[in-house]
Parts: structure tokens; sequence; C-alpha cells
């Protein structure tokens, strides 16, 4: 089943009221499986939380079809399976972790009472925030905020989370934190989709991924098979008994080309390994096609 | 049922974010200073001392609601798209008309809280004087709140677009207008300009008649509000309050929420 199924979206804005629209998104459509954690990657301005918002519902598009579970529109009933955590999210800073996370519990049709604040605490233990649920929100520091605005988009125990730039502005500490808080809520058999500009933790996160480029689709698929269409570097780490050296080669003829060299100099190879394609390499070549 | 539960969450935290807000506080201690001030300036006179205090203490809680309406209710709205909490208020399964009526009643809670609460102590200082109390001040005070329902409904409608400093000129401006409406209507009737006689009546039903809740000057004279005026004037305040809110409603169900 699809967890999210974006058909020929479409959005443009206007800058001022009077000056002509201009497009942000043209005819995008990409699909999100169940159960699986999507990352949403693209450079600034490229869409991704316009993208984010109009699934939401919170832009309206100006064409195009987003549907939800399968064959599902975007109602009260499917915003009560879905959990949302904005990008650099502001809450209520005069209400205290508890006061916050009962107020978006009863905004998602939960009641009031003990099984509602048992919750509360098993998601302020989750994410790490036990020792906060009194504190007032103007109190806490970016990551607290970060960590209560996770625990605010699953209170209501949705099947489908979609976050926007969870990791952005935190502290190397705070993005594992949340990379592992995220790798739990996935762990739990949820979709997660998130967008993010921090390709390392994307590559850590995520199975699946939604790239755009100028507000177009330009890959849709695994992680492991947009890596697996990076060609691989080879090191090789040499000695002439007195130094130490280390090369890259591109591919396996050059490799071997550079082998006969290092022999023909009479020199030790000590080792040749193979240099893992990461995602920055495979977004950049994306990008550049 | 669930869709009242919504309106009450939403009309629950509107109510603490406003009662949380320091710049109530501030409205407050200036009103009560007003109040008090009445008692001073009833002093200066010896045979309207009553009417004095009465006059300047009403004249207090209806500045300080028309305050609290106008420059709270701007940015009751705004300040959620400013912070952008409304992005996760709206993803909820919570609908925008929810979002606008839950935002409305806190709002109204609290005016009628504050209005009541700043009543008491008018009635502490004027009940001390032998005749400084009468049944007409209760009328007031429910004027005021009919006021500010239509005050509170109109900044909203104006805030869903207008940055706060625009929708507290517009709603000011329109504060102008609705208690001179009488006095249009007059000069009007004695006019020879046939255009002035055509804008003061198209103003009369593009503008509400803010004078309608006004009953000021019965509870200074110790007048008795006639009941169909009384019953009138709510139904007035009840249509332009449901007029202002299908508005805002309209408005932000069309509205992006970048």
């Amino acid at each position: 089943m699809k967890a999210i199924s974006v058909k020929n979206f479409k959005k443009s804005y206007r800058s001022e009221f009077w000056l002509k629209k201009i497009p942000a998104i043209e005819n995008l459509s990409f699909e999100v499986e169940h159960s699986t954690v999507t990352g949403f990657l693209g450079a600034n301005g490229a869409g991704k939380s316009t993208t984010i918002k109009s699934i939401l519902g919170l832009l309206i598009p100006d064409a195009g079809e987003i549907l939800f579970f399968g064959d599902k529109t975007l109602t009260a009933e499917t915003r009560g399976r879905i959990g949302f955590l904005p990008e650099r999210p502001f809450f209520y800073e005069y209400l205290s972790g508890n006061e916050f996370l009962e107020f978006y519990a009863q905004l998602s049709g939960m009641k009031l009472g003990k099984a509602l604040n048992k919750r509360i605490d098993e998601l302020l233990e989750l994410v790490g925030l036990s020792h906060a649920g009194d504190k007032k929100l103007r109190e806490y520091s970016k990551g607290m905020l970060q960590r209560v605005g996770i625990a605010q988009a699953i209170i209501h125990d949705p099947e489908l989370i979609i976050f926007d730039e969870p990791m952005s502005g935190l502290d190397p500490d705070g993005r594992y934190d949340v990379g592992q808080i995220l790798q739990q809520i996935a762990e739990q058999g949820k979709t997660v989709f998130f967008s993010s500009h921090l390709l390392d933790d994307v590559e850590r996160i995520s199975k699946d991924l939604v790239v755009l480029k100028k507000g177009e689709l330009i890959y849709q698929g695994s992680l492991a098979e947009l890596l697996g269409n990076v060609e691989s570097d080879y090191r090789i780490e040499y000695t002439n008994s007195n130094e130490l050296f280390s090369e890259e080669v591109k591919d396996q003829v050059s490799l071997q080309n550079k082998l006969d060299e290092i022999r023909k100099q009479q020199m030790t190879i000590l080792r040749v390994q193979p240099v893992k394609a990461n995602l920055e390499q495979a977004y950049v070549n994306l990008n550049q096609k | 049922m669930k869709s009242l539960k919504l309106i009450l969450a939403v009309a629950k935290n509107s109510y603490k974010e406003i009662i949380r807000d320091r710049i109530l506080y501030g409205i407050l201690v200036f009103t009560v200073l007003l109040i008090g001030l009445s008692r001073v300036m009833g002093g200066l006179s010896f045979a309207e001392q009553e009417r004095i205090i009465v006059d300047f203490g009403l004249a207090g809680v209806h500045i300080s609601v028309v305050i609290l309406s106008v420059f709270i209710g701007s940015s009751l709205v705004s300040k959620e798209f400013e912070k952008r909490t409304i992005l996760t208020l709206l993803v909820r399964p919570l609908d925008r008309y929810q979002y606008i009526c839950g935002k409305f009643l806190g709002f109204i809670a609290v005016i009628a809280s504050l209005s009541i609460g700043l009543f008491m102590v008018l009635i502490l200082i004027t009940g001390a004087f032998e005749n400084g109390f009468n049944f007409t001040m209760l009328y007031t005070l429910h004027g005021f709140i009919l006021e500010s329902l239509v005050l509170a409904s109109l900044t909203i409608a104006f805030s869903i677009y207008s940055k706060p400093v625009i929708s507290v000129s517009f709603v000011l401006g329109v504060f102008i207008i609705g208690h001179w409406l009488d006095n249009l209507n007059y000069f009007a009737k004695s006019s020879e300009s046939e255009m002035f006689r055509i804008m003061a009546e198209v103003s009369n039903y593009i503008f509400p008649n803010l004078e309608l809740w006004n009953w000021k000057a019965q509870a200074v004279n110790r007048e008795v509000v006639p009941f169909q005026q009384f019953l009138n004037a709510n139904y007035n305040a009840i249509g332009w309050t449901g007029i202002f809110l299908c508005v805002a409603v309209l408005l932000f169900r069309k509205k992006d929420c970048a």
C-alpha cells in the first residue's frame, strides 16, 4: 500500500498580490511506500517544504491529486492518522511540556485521563524529556523543543509521520539523538517521510529517497539502488620501504594500470580497498545530470 | 459533539494564551487606575459625585474592553502565522472553521472575565455611596461585551490577511465610524446633498452601529433600558458577529499557511 501518492502536483506563488505567479512545483508525481523510511532531498528552494505543506493541506495546490493510505483524500479522518513536525518548530511557550502534549492529544481526538497521562509520560521518556514535563516551553533549549515537537507528532500514534528538516539547527549530539528517535519510530512499522539537507543522516536512517531539483522530481527509488549506480573508487596503499603512499583511482582499468606501475617500480603493495560510494557523491552526480 | 470538543480545546488554549500574556495585566492595571481616578474626580463635585464616579468608572471598563478586543485580537491569529504554530494545529483533525471559532470563543471568554472583574471593582467603589450602584450598569456591562463580540470578530477577520498594525488601524476606523453613525444619519437627514445621503445610507449597511450597545448615559442618569431595545441590540450584535466570523472563515479557507 502507498502511504502517500502525489500525482501531477503543481503549485505556484505570487510574491506580491499584483505580481505574476511564479511556479514552485511543476507536475510532480511520486509515491511513498507504507512502513518505509523515505528521505526527501533537494537544494534550498527546490520545493521540499512546499510539497510537504501541500501534502498536509496547509498550502492549496494549483493542480494535482494527493492520496493517502491507498485511495483516501485528506479528511479529518486521514489527518488523524498523520503526524507532522515542521521545520524549526516554535510552540506555545506559555505551556508546560505536559500541557502542550495534552493540548495536541485533545486536538487529535484523545480523551483526557489516566491513559493520556500515561501516554504523555511514555513519550517524554522516549524523547528524553521526562525531567522537563512541568517546565514551560519558553525554558526549553532548541534541541528540547525539537524533541517535544517529535512527541506531539506521534502522540496520537499515527501511521504516517512527516518531518520537515527534523535535524536542522541541532548540534551533533542532538542530531544523533533525533536520528535515534526516528529509527525507533520506524522500527515500530510506521511510515516516516522526512526532508533534510544533512545527507549523512539521510543515508543513516532512510531506505528510500525522493529527490527534487527546482521543483521537479529527479530521483525516486531505493537508497541502495542510487548508491549502486555510483562508480566506486579504489584506494591503494603502497610503500618503497622508506615512505608510505596512498592513492585513489576511479575504475578497474585505472586500478590495474596503477598496480602494474607500482610493481614495475618494485614497491610493495600493502592494501587495495574499495571506497564505498556515499550519498553525498551520488547526490552531487544526480544534480549534475 | 466531537467538533465542539475540538473548538473547546482551541478555546481553552487561546484563553490560557491571553491570560498568561503580560499585556493583559498592563491593561488591567491601567483600568483599575482609571476607575480609582473616577473616585478622585467624583470628589471634585459636591452634588454630582455618584454620577461622575459611574461615568468615569464605566468609561474605564469600556476603554479596556475596546483595547483588549482590538489590540490583543489583532495578534491572536497573526501571531500563530508569524510563529508558525498554525502548521502543527491545522494538520490535526481540526477544520479551519473550528480553529476560528475556538480562537474567538477563548478570546471572548477572556474579555467577559476581564469585564466582569473590572465591573466588580467598579461596584465596590460605587457601592460605598448610597446611590452609587444602579441596575442599568449591568446593561451597560452587557453592552460592552456585545460591542467586544463585534470588534473581536472583525479584528480576527481582518487579521487573517493583514499585519496587526493594519488590522488595528482598520478596526479603530470602524470603531470611530460605528460610534459616529447616529450623528452621520442626523446630518444626512438635514443635508441637501443626495450623494451624502446615499453614502450615509450605505454606511448603515456596511458598518455596525456601535452606539446601539452603549447604555452608559442611561446608567449615569439612572434610566431604565427598554427591553425591546435591549433585545434588538442583542440580535444586532449576534448578526454582525456572525457575518464577521463567516468572512473570517471564508478568507481563512483560501489562505496558504506557509
